[in-house]
């Protein structure tokens, strides 16, 4: 996709499991990206597939809206319902399934997973920011995703509530089996969360693969060494 | 207060329910249009339905007069359809009214609309609500401040609209005479009593909606973030 001067040219093949980490500093089309793969941006041309389903295909005129790609987003902001409270929020993707029963059991569990449970009946703009992604995410896992997108969910928030979140994705990438695409131009992001890194820069993928390596083959030699000074292990 | 008086009052509230009805069900989509098409014609749709604000009553009611006569295009399309001419019907006048107050039931709508933005119903859509159902489910209920707010303005503003009716509707008792053309007759036939009880009755109305709106302002203002 082009828009003025900018364009975006991406060709992606991401595992179907753990967190895929889209990194680039800003503007580089990270954003854009995920709004592509969520079927949100409509100038994108291309062809989008996640396990075998077909979501995107231009040369075939075949595009799949977003309320039918059984995505789960996770905006930067949060973007709450401020007219639902904590419960509703989640449960709101639920009333549009066609068999929402599963999901609908599974509920409580996610509640429990991310630690909202004293929270349910709160206003959601008497939430910490920590605890408005929490829900956020919950909200976007009820649905039982075939992807979570995540972009830049911890940007807006202070260093306490970032590593706040980061533990809660940890528990999420051992505990469901979601894979997550997530995009971030933080280094201690990439280093704590990614199980692979996809770097992006001027709107092209300048390397995919294992974080470190990725770094390098991106020309980013200083970056791949603080991420190894970063990475536990 | 006379049989005349309590009719143009019951005459007033059955114009401002109708408007207020017709009004929100014409405004919510054309203020979420203005609000979030980037189509060329959305300043000169925009230019057109603030035109009222402007306009002197006159000449609105001047032109809509015109319009429903027998001349006129919708005054030869109600008289083909066996409807006859709706200048001086009750029909007429709500045609006029809703005309009249369009702006003060799309503004609100509208403000309300583009400070939500289009982030929630993004996120309705990631979630699986079709446009439709977001836009149920998420931007009415998100816009309900100001469709409130579009509800009263538009009821108020009926409630004291003179010149329109004036010029659509004339004066006549039982059929088109409303509150403020009542207290114009009074007026004339020197009757400054009866011209007082309505007056009074419209002032004292029209600064509990003020109030109102005020209080509701800072309600929405403490609930806010």
């Amino acid at each position: 996709m082009s828009r003025g001067d900018f364009s975006l040219a991406v060709d992606l093949c991401l595992p179907a499991s753990g967190i895929s980490v889209v990194f680039g500093p800003s503007g580089s089309g990270k954003t854009t990206l995920m709004r592509a793969i969520a079927g949100l941006e409509a100038a994108v041309r291309g062809r989008v597939s996640m396990a075998g389903q077909v979501w995107q295909d231009d040369a075939r005129g075949v595009q799949l809206p977003a309320w039918r790609r059984g995505i789960g987003y996770v905006f930067q902001e949060a973007s709450l319902f401020d007219h639902l409270d904590v419960a509703d929020n989640i449960a709101y993707g639920l009333r549009w399934l066609a068999d929402a029963g599963a999901a609908r059991a599974a509920v409580p569990g996610l509640h429990a997973l991310l630690g909202l449970e004293t929270l349910l009946r709160r206003r959601v703009d008497s939430l910490s920011g920590g605890e408005r992604q929490r829900v956020a995410i919950a909200r976007a896992l009820a649905v039982q995703p075939s992807l979570l997108l995540l972009d830049e969910p911890l940007a807006a928030l202070d260093f306490a509530r970032r590593d706040e979140i980061m533990g809660w994705l940890e528990t999420l990438r051992e505990r469901t089996g979601t894979p997550m695409i997530y995009v971030t131009h933080s280094l201690e992001e990439l280093a704590r969360l990614a199980d692979r890194a996809v770097v992006v820069v001027g709107g092209r993928v300048a390397a995919c693969g294992e974080p470190a390596q990725a770094l390098l083959e991106a020309g980013l030699g200083g970056a791949a060494e603080r991420l190894s000074r970063l990475r536990p292990g | 207060m006379s049989a005349a008086d309590l009719a143009a009052i019951g005459l007033t509230l059955q114009l401002a329910a109708a408007t207020t009805v017709v009004l929100l069900l014409l405004a919510l989509p054309l203020a979420w249009w203005l609000a979030s098409s980037s189509s060329r014609w959305r300043a000169p749709v925009s230019a057109l339905v603030t035109l009222p604000l402007v306009l002197p009553p006159t000449v609105l009611g001047f032109y809509l007069l015109v319009l429903m006569g027998p001349d006129g295009p919708l005054g030869r399309f109600t008289l083909s359809m066996g409807w006859g001419l709706l200048s001086f019907t009750f029909a007429g006048l709500l045609i006029g009214s809703v005309v009249y107050s369009l702006p003060f039931a799309v503004q609100p709508l509208r403000d309300a609309f583009e400070a939500m933005g289009r982030r929630p119903l993004e996120v309705a859509q990631t979630l699986g609500a079709t446009p439709l159902q977001a836009f149920r489910s998420v931007a009415l209920p998100l816009a309900r401040p100001g469709l409130v707010t579009a509800a009263i303005l538009s009821f108020a503003h009926t409630i004291g609209e003179f010149g329109v009716v004036l010029m659509i509707g004339g004066n006549i008792p039982g059929r088109t005479q409303v509150v403020s053309t009542q207290i114009y007759g009074h007026v004339e036939g020197m009757d400054y009593a009866a011209a007082h009880g309505l007056a009074a009755a419209l002032l004292v109305f029209s600064f509990l909606i003020l109030l109102g709106l005020a209080l509701l302002g800072r309600r929405r203002m403490r609930v806010l973030p």
